[in-house]
């Protein structure tokens, strides 16, 4: 299946929950006349994103001129998987810990931990970058913009 | 009356604290735009929580200088390094890059900077031409054309989406107005897909989807790809000198790319892209002999004529924003994002009621054009040092930096869970070759779009007949089927040809 065909059929499928969802949408009382409801670009959404994704997925693939392959296979081959996945755990996670952790400690973790994921070892400029542009950035936020951001635990050793 | 506008915009944009602006703005701009992830889009985009508590004309003032800058920026590392960071500076490339290998980085940079300066000077003086004229003919605009039109930018986003790309774009430009959805539905206060989320019940935030679609998964991308690592090619610079002859070979590329981006950029969803290819094609095809073959090997034409339409397009695509409120770009939706939360709305009534913003804009955009050239040319050797930060520590900057920028604005979690799964997604299209632009086009004209023709089946007690009774709905209309059916006509029969 060419990446083309695979990136239409999930936007099908999204079109199709999409429209049953749309069913759900309560209509609001008394615009029933009006021509225009609450569901009705919604459904004409729906509608539409069917009939362009199953075009796409009628019609003849194309097929670049250089002769590069066009299949999913080929798009997702050769990439760093587990790279792109720990950065992923690590944005969701640095979501997590922000608020508990406060600002300062989570941004060093954060980056610290996306220096390691992109293969960085060397610990102690990993340290001293992540450390430098954590507080240098803090400082810009809270002191000379008079941003609020979260002490975290460093709240119980009395930081603001 | 332009006189007198000229002069408003004058007199606001030349203080202090705002030549300060656009002079930090063209400097951040810059730096911004040479990262990778880090276009114009996402230039804007991180200065929206920072300009927060400015003055509406103070921080679209830095905006512009962030852009220009952030557009030279792109120019720069896709000349030094072939690594285009946005899709309008990928035709600078194409003799940017030969020019830098024969360790001519100098005078490439330097031609692209006069080229920027010309092509922008031309499309401000176009701008303050064409955009007073064009507000008095908005005027006469009601819903029903403001329907109209919201329905040309979204048609004609998609047929510029580039050859093969037409369906992929509509589709793309479909789930935007869909994300647009989410939230309550401003009319009847009804919810709509929120999932029960109260974090949903405002809708999600353009800010949001802006970073997460372009500069989180333009990160993600880079780190995806091992082995590619961020070496400056160009520590050859040469000199920055161009010679006159130089300037006498380049400068009527430079005019006719001014004339042909500007109007480019004008038509809603064209863009500084399609603008660049298609000078760099006008200029390919109008040169001969010698001049003809140097095409791809590093012709000064060649990189001035792309240089020039990108930033003409990119001032003329302010026309349709400022004048009718439609952005012609992923960048001017981002900046009628930035106007609206200013508390701004573009469009006919900006030009009558708030004239101070409207010419400030104007103006600044030839400020940014000029402090651009001053600051940047004896700059170039040094801001080139930016491009050898190693990837390993770039991307998880380029993460946190976007992250933070949404966090700042709503000081809320469930953002940044957010902006993950959106990420997650946009990088799993962009594998694909799906389009974002047209997804973040739909997103912006998605609200408006369904609020207008609300007003306008309200106005006509519910009939649809206005579609072909007004005049100015009728024309654009036809226009909009006009862009909207010849790709896909094009694409039809292309597709069925090449099957066996």
């Amino acid at each position: 299946m060419t990446k083309d065909k695979v990136g239409a059929l999930v936007i099908l499928i999204l079109s199709i929950v999409y429209g049953a969802m749309t069913l759900n949408i309560p209509e609001a009382p008394g615009i029933e006349d009006s021509g225009v409801t609450p569901s009705s670009l919604p459904m004409a959404l729906s509608a539409t994103g069917i009939i362009a994704a199953l075009l796409i997925l009628i019609l003849p693939a194309d097929r670049h001129e250089s002769g590069e392959e066009t299949s999913l296979a080929a798009a997702f081959k050769g990439l760093d998987w587990r790279c792109a996945a720990f950065l992923f755990l690590l944005m969701a996670g640095y979501g997590l810990i922000l608020k508990p952790l406060g600002f300062l400690i989570s941004t060093i973790l954060f980056l610290f931990g996306g220096f390691w994921a992109m293969s960085e070892h060397r610990i102690k400029l990993m340290l001293l970058v992540s450390i430098g542009v954590t507080v240098g950035f803090w400082f810009i936020l809270t002191q000379l913009l008079g941003i609020y951001l979260e002490p975290g635990v460093l709240h119980l050793l009395g930081a603001n | 009356m332009v006189l007198e506008g000229i002069m408003t915009g004058l007199s606001t944009a030349f203080t202090f604290t705002n030549i300060l602006m656009v002079s930090l703005g063209v400097f951040a701009g810059t730096f911004i735009g040479m990262l990778p992830g880090l276009g114009p889009i996402s230039a804007i985009a991180l200065m929206i929580p920072i300009t927060y508590g400015f003055e509406p004309s103070s921080g679209l003032i830095l905006m512009a200088g962030v852009y220009y800058g952030a557009v030279f920026g792109g120019s720069t590392s896709s000349i030094l390094l072939n690594t285009p960071g946005e899709a309008a500076t990928v035709a600078t490339s194409f003799d940017g890059y030969p020019l830098a290998q024969a360790g001519k980085a100098g005078k490439a940079l330097a031609t692209a900077a006069y080229s920027s300066f010309s092509g922008g000077t031309i499309g401000a003086i176009f701008l303050l031409l064409a955009a007073p004229a064009l507000a008095v003919v908005s005027l006469s605009f009601q819903s029903a054309d403001y329907f109209a039109l919201m329905v040309m930018g979204l048609t004609a986003v998609s047929a510029f989406a580039g050859k093969g790309q037409f369906l992929k774009a509509v589709l793309m430009t479909i789930l935007g107005v869909m994300l647009s959805t989410v939230g309550t539905d401003n009319s009847t206060g009804i919810q709509r897909f929120t999932l029960g989320q109260l974090d949903l019940i405002d809708g999600i935030s353009f800010l949001l989807l802006a970073m997460a679609t372009f500069a989180l998964s333009e990160a993600l991308i880079s780190a995806l790809k091992p082995g590619e690592t961020r070496t400056a090619v160009a520590e050859r610079f040469g000199s920055l000198k161009v010679s006159k002859q130089e300037f006498k070979e380049i400068a009527p590329s430079i005019g006719r790319s001014s004339v042909l981006g500007f109007f480019i950029g004008v038509l809603p969803g064209a863009g500084a892209t399609i603008a660049s290819f298609l000078a760099y094609g006008m200029e390919q095809a109008l040169a001969k002999g010698k001049a003809k073959l140097q095409f791809g090997k590093g012709s000064l034409k060649g990189l001035a004529a792309p240089e020039t339409a990108n930033n003409a397009a990119s001032t003329g695509s302010f026309v349709p924003l400022l004048t009718l409120g439609i952005p012609g770009s992923g960048t001017t939706a981002v900046m009628l994002g930035a106007l609206i939360s200013y508390g701004v709305q573009p469009g006919p009534r900006l030009f009558a009621e708030r004239p101070d913003v409207f010419w400030s804009v104007i103006v600044s955009m030839y400020l940014g054009n000029i402090v651009l050239l001053i600051l940047n040319l004896p700059l170039i050797p040094y801001i080139a040092r930016l491009l050898a930060v190693p990837k390993p520590f770039l991307v998880p900057f380029v993460l946190f930096f976007s992250l933070v920028g949404v966090y700042l604005v709503s000081f809320n979690n469930f953002d940044i869970y957010l902006m993950v799964g959106f990420a997650a997604c946009a990088l799993f299209f962009r594998l694909l070759d799906f389009p974002m632009a047209p997804m973040l086009l739909g997103f912006v004209l998605g609200g408006l779009l369904e609020e207008n023709l609300r007003r306008a089946l309200l106005i006509n007690d519910g009939d649809l007949s206005f579609l072909w009774t007004r005049p100015i709905t009728l024309v654009i209309l036809i226009i909009t089927a006009a862009v909207l059916f010849l790709p896909l006509y094009r694409s039809l029969t292309e597709k069925f040809r090449e099957r066996p």
